[in-house]
């Protein structure tokens, strides 16, 4: 079974992780779902792959009633965020579906109708999840075109996606940073590869720093605490990505 | 059912387009697949996702056999290129896929299991189909950061992905027909789609030099003849990257 972590609780708010899959399938990158939980419905964010939602929900109901998920946040549009849609849907056939507008008319090759998606302009929106205020932040083109992370100013957590992922060793997928030098390994070719904008990475890296941010916490690897906020994002800022050639051999 | 036409057609090698779908639901974009046949095998190419299986299976039925096909090429990992691959799986168990090896982590959580991806390294490849050497050719970054176009050298067709595509179609016919007027169709996805002017002009240096009768994306309209340098050419003179 996935392991459950509780990242922040006050009164009806609290933010939980289901991370490290020990029975995912081999070669298949291993994911953390992160829920926010307000008032007793729930959003789900980058719910996962089709072939791990059996992982994914027989963790989430050790906490919840999962006829209560009435909203899930996909920060972009990849195999790994939100392919499950359409089993989310048998449970709760009302689900919404945050995106951004890009990926709108993409989505539903895998699920869902139209008016399950609500798509997020590219400045970013306010999220209402039953009462509770979150910000959709924009961080387009990191990679994906159309890329945004989530901010909850209560909380003063920032889910990021793909953006301070870590491809971590089977034997070794730590839930929080302890070492920031120590992590860089396991960060940096992912980061130089799969972004390919030097001006769209230094952007988010200017515009996060107005964010007061307690837990930066992205869907691949583990979670940034306190200074290593800090350390990540300047790392970020120095790194110069889009590391590949359209040459040809 | 989608309509398709020949492009190609010499001896027992051809290609296929599959395109208009007129029973497609309006909040879905759509698509065209391309089926390249030779000598009894066959190779498709972003065959799409979940939503638009039974039709893909029912057009490409009146062209091939099925079973012809045990190759697949997926230019990216978008959820309209492959994400009906689990489907696939069940009839073909053993179908091959060539994609960006960057994305293989990723796709597995559609379904399958490892053996059925055949990464594409950086710098691209070939693909074999019975005995036609077909070159996996790089197009990173336009849009997603492991991106491949697949080149037939000698049908002279590129099949290109998102490169190229238009939010239309045209319901009489698969080709562009008039240049200018197919601009205000592909001109927004570009810029907002394409994040890196670097890796995009990149890409029209390298295809500008090719020999290619036929630029074929999997969404709008393909170009021919003239119009295909007419493309590179817009292309290579538009910023993208642009958010406004």
């Amino acid at each position: 079974m996935k392991q459950i972590h509780t990242l922040f609780e006050k009164d009806d708010h609290k933010w939980s992780v289901v991370h490290r899959d020990p029975k995912k399938p081999e070669g298949l990158l291993d994911t953390n779902e992160y829920v926010i939980s307000y008032k007793d419905k729930h959003l789900l964010l980058d719910p996962g792959g089709f072939a791990i939602f059996p992982a994914v929900l027989s963790a989430l109901v050790q906490i919840l009633d999962p006829n209560d998920i009435e909203n899930i946040f996909a920060s972009h549009q990849d195999p790994d965020i939100a392919s499950s849609l359409t089993l989310w849907q048998q449970i709760n056939p009302d689900i919404k579906v945050y995106v951004s507008w890009l990926w709108s008319t993409f989505m539903p090759h895998f699920g869902g109708k139209g008016d399950t998606f609500i798509p997020i302009p590219d400045e970013g929106m306010e999220i209402i999840h039953n009462g509770l205020k979150l910000i959709a932040f924009p961080a387009h083109h990191m990679h994906s075109a159309g890329n945004f992370h989530l901010y909850d100013p209560e909380a003063k957590i920032l889910f990021t996606g793909d953006t301070g992922a870590a491809f971590l060793p089977v034997d070794n997928r730590y839930l929080f940073v302890d070492n920031f030098e120590d992590h860089i390994p396991f960060i940096e070719g992912f980061h130089r590869r799969w972004f390919g904008s030097n001006g769209h990475k230094q952007s988010w890296c200017e515009r996060v720093q107005e964010l007061e941010i307690s837990a930066l916490c992205p869907q691949h690897g583990a979670i940034y605490t306190g200074d290593q906020i800090g350390e990540f994002i300047e790392w970020l800022s120095k790194l110069s990505v889009g590391n590949t050639r359209n040459r040809g051999k | 059912m989608k309509k398709y036409a020949t492009l190609f057609e010499k001896g027992d090698h051809k290609w296929t387009v599959f395109y208009h779908d007129a029973h497609k639901a309006d909040y879905l974009i759509g698509t065209n697949e391309y089926l390249i046949q030779n000598k009894g095998k066959a190779i498709l190419t972003d065959p799409g996702g979940t939503e638009v299986f039974p039709e893909i299976i029912a057009a490409v039925s009146e062209v091939a056999d099925i079973n012809e096909i045990d190759q697949v090429f997926c230019s990216h990992q978008d959820p309209d290129i492959f994400s009906a691959c689990a489907l696939w799986f069940m009839m073909k168990p053993e179908l091959k896929i060539h994609l960006p090896a960057i994305w293989i982590g990723f796709m597995l959580h559609f379904g399958g299991k490892l053996s059925n991806f055949e990464g594409i390294q950086d710098l691209g490849t070939t693909i074999n189909l019975s005995g036609l050497a077909l070159q996996a050719l790089p197009a990173h970054y336009l849009h997603s950061s492991g991106n491949f176009h697949l080149y037939d050298p000698i049908a002279k067709v590129l099949f290109t992905g998102d490169t190229g595509a238009a939010m239309t179609g045209d319901p009489e016919g698969f080709l562009v027909k008039d240049f200018d007027a197919h601009i205000p169709h592909m001109e927004g996805f570009h810029k907002r789609w394409f994040g890196s002017n670097d890796h995009k002009n990149q890409w029209c240096e390298t295809v500008g030099a090719m020999d290619i009768d036929f630029l074929c994306p999997q969404h709008g309209l393909v170009f021919e003849g003239k119009m295909v340098k007419q493309f590179i050419d817009w292309l290579y003179n538009l910023r993208v990257g642009v958010l406004e």
